[in-house]
């Protein structure tokens, strides 16, 4: 065959062969979320490049995530890349996310007060260095929330974050609330995020939102969640709520229980 | 023409089947494979078949990748360098059914080799499955499911993966005058088709500032690599953690044939005007 056509051939099969890729790559694309590119260039190096090119990447998640274990026992900051990358080579797993925000909410924002001097350190400034961390920690669950495997659990964590170190209830009741929405969600999920919504002044909002919910779901578990049941009373006494339009007595919670 | 394709194939499957490589890089992967199932106790929330899934899947990915670069070459330079390619081209055979014969007798091979490891990787999850699924329920958590299907389709996926491998390997083996070169040169070339997809996505990304002779680089790159990342969606296909859009699967079997057909011909060609 003269040259001329291989050339003029070889062109037209490279110009197929490139669209047909890149249709199949735009759509096996949404099976791969681990691969994000953007994500991994800001920290990562060899090692995920490694874990990138396909198999191992738990593996390599694995031993990124032991190396940030390591130097988070030594208490230094360098481990919060690691274990960045850990998340990003392995975005599934709970485990990772839900540690990162732990170390990173908790434990950095104490490490900093430490190196500021500890108890000498003015509490506005610890509560600043607190929310700091706790933001950072909270931004890093949104990141997780789309790609972890169990996004309720993950979510609970940002609303005990949002509640204990952020300080802020409403933010901390809207965690819970988008955890109870993603099924299976922890059980005090609903709880807290009414518990929270009362705490942020919003007491009659709490009730709307425990009541069905404790009616529908809570109250057909075995032991009739009596955590919840409670709390209810308690928004129901504070509320003043007619004693006609409060739940009725249940039967673990009378004195008398029925002999039927 | 065929069956002298045929022929040649089944000689070279035969050829490669004797070859102690195969058997040892096949009980490396069959013994990391299983080794994988002790190891699952490392467990850092991974799930554990994912974590089962992940590793078998990488050694078939690794040690398949070595194999289809590997094997071809020594192969077709065992052929030219004990002369006996010279006797064989001296009967009524082309040369570019020569090397197509080398190819389908490898890439029969590296079929073996896959649905092997491929079965052996389902027999450990579906042993593994049903324990793991309850204590899912007990920690009411989402149940993982293994897809036989699923399994079946990344197999197949893997195959033509390896197959687009080879026929590389035979490309530069036909340019080629070395063994040595043949492997080095094809291991970067797959590394480079395992790396395409940043290219593509950089392309796809419409915030990318790129100058134009940027964008012709890239553009160019994704034309000539094929992308190889794109077959490694085993995870979501077998344990659909992730959406697998309807269409993938055949949209990548079309994709790597039309790189099959394309890079074979561009080998046989190159092969045509070779010196043996």
């Amino acid at each position: 065959m003269a040259r001329g056509w291989v050339i003029l051939l070889a062109l037209v099969g490279l110009l197929v062969a490139g669209e047909c890729s890149s249709h199949a790559w735009t759509l096996a694309r949404k099976a791969v979320p681990e691969l994000r590119r953007a994500d991994l260039e800001l920290t990562a190096g060899q090692g995920a490049a490694l874990g990138l090119l396909g198999g191992f990447r738990p593996l390599i998640a694995d031993l990124t995530w032991i190396r940030g274990y390591i130097l988070w026992e030594r208490k230094d900051r360098g481990s919060e890349a690691h274990l960045r990358v850990a998340c990003l080579l392995d975005p599934q797993s709970n485990t990772f996310w839900e540690q990162r925000a732990n170390m990173v909410g908790l434990d950095m924002a104490h490490w900093e007060v430490r190196a500021r001097g500890g108890r000498s350190v003015p509490i506005p400034i610890q509560e600043t260095i607190f929310k700091r961390y706790a933001q950072k920690a909270l931004d890093g669950i949104e990141e997780g929330v789309p790609v972890v495997r169990n996004p309720g659990s993950l979510l609970a964590l940002g609303g005990y974050l949002a509640e204990t170190k952020l300080k802020d209830p409403l933010i901390g009741a809207d965690y819970y609330l988008r955890s109870y929405r993603k099924a299976p969600f922890p059980w005090y999920a609903p709880y807290f995020h009414a518990r929270l919504l009362k705490d942020g002044g919003k007491v009659r909002e709490a009730y709307v939102f425990l009541r069905p919910v404790w009616e529908k779901e809570l109250s057909k578990k075995p032991d009739g969640s009596p955590l919840e049941l409670d709390f209810l009373r308690e928004l129901e006494r504070t509320l003043g709520v007619p004693m006609k339009e409060r739940i009725p007595t249940q039967t673990f919670e009378s004195p008398f229980p029925s002999t039927k | 023409m065929f069956s002298r394709i045929f022929w040649i194939a089944r000689v070279t499957f035969l050829e490669a089947l004797r070859q102690r490589f195969l058997a040892f890089l096949l009980l490396l992967a069959a013994a990391f494979i299983l080794g994988s199932v002790p190891l699952r106790s490392i467990d850092f929330g991974h799930g554990e078949l994912k974590f089962l899934a992940d590793l078998g899947f990488g050694a078939l990915f690794l040690f398949g990748s070595i194999l289809a670069v590997v094997l071809p070459s020594q192969l077709l330079y065992g052929e030219i360098d004990n002369r006996t390619a010279l006797t064989l081209l001296a009967k009524p055979v082309g040369r570019g059914e020569f090397l197509l014969g080398k190819f389908f007798g490898s890439w029969a091979v590296l079929g073996v080799f896959t649905f092997a490891l491929t079965g052996l990787i389902g027999i450990i999850l579906l042993v593994r499955e049903p324990d793991v699924v309850a204590r899912a329920i007990a920690l009411q958590v989402v149940p993982p499911e293994v897809s036989v299907v699923g399994l079946f389709e990344h197999a197949l996926l893997q195959w033509l993966r390896l197959g687009i491998i080879v026929s590389l390997a035979l490309l530069v083996g036909s340019l080629a005058q070395t063994f040595l070169y043949t492997v080095v040169v094809g291991s970067m070339a797959v590394l480079a088709s395992q790396l395409v997809w940043i290219a593509q996505d950089t392309l796809a990304n419409p915030e990318a500032v790129l100058s134009t002779v940027m964008r012709g680089a890239l553009w160019l790159t994704t034309r000539v690599f094929p992308n190889l990342q794109g077959y490694n969606i085993g995870e979501a296909l077998v344990l659909g953690q992730s959406t697998v859009v309807p269409g993938t699967v055949g949209s990548l079997c079309l994709s790597a044939a039309v790189y099959l057909v394309l890079i074979l011909f561009l080998a046989c060609t190159a092969f045509r005007r070779r010196e043996i």
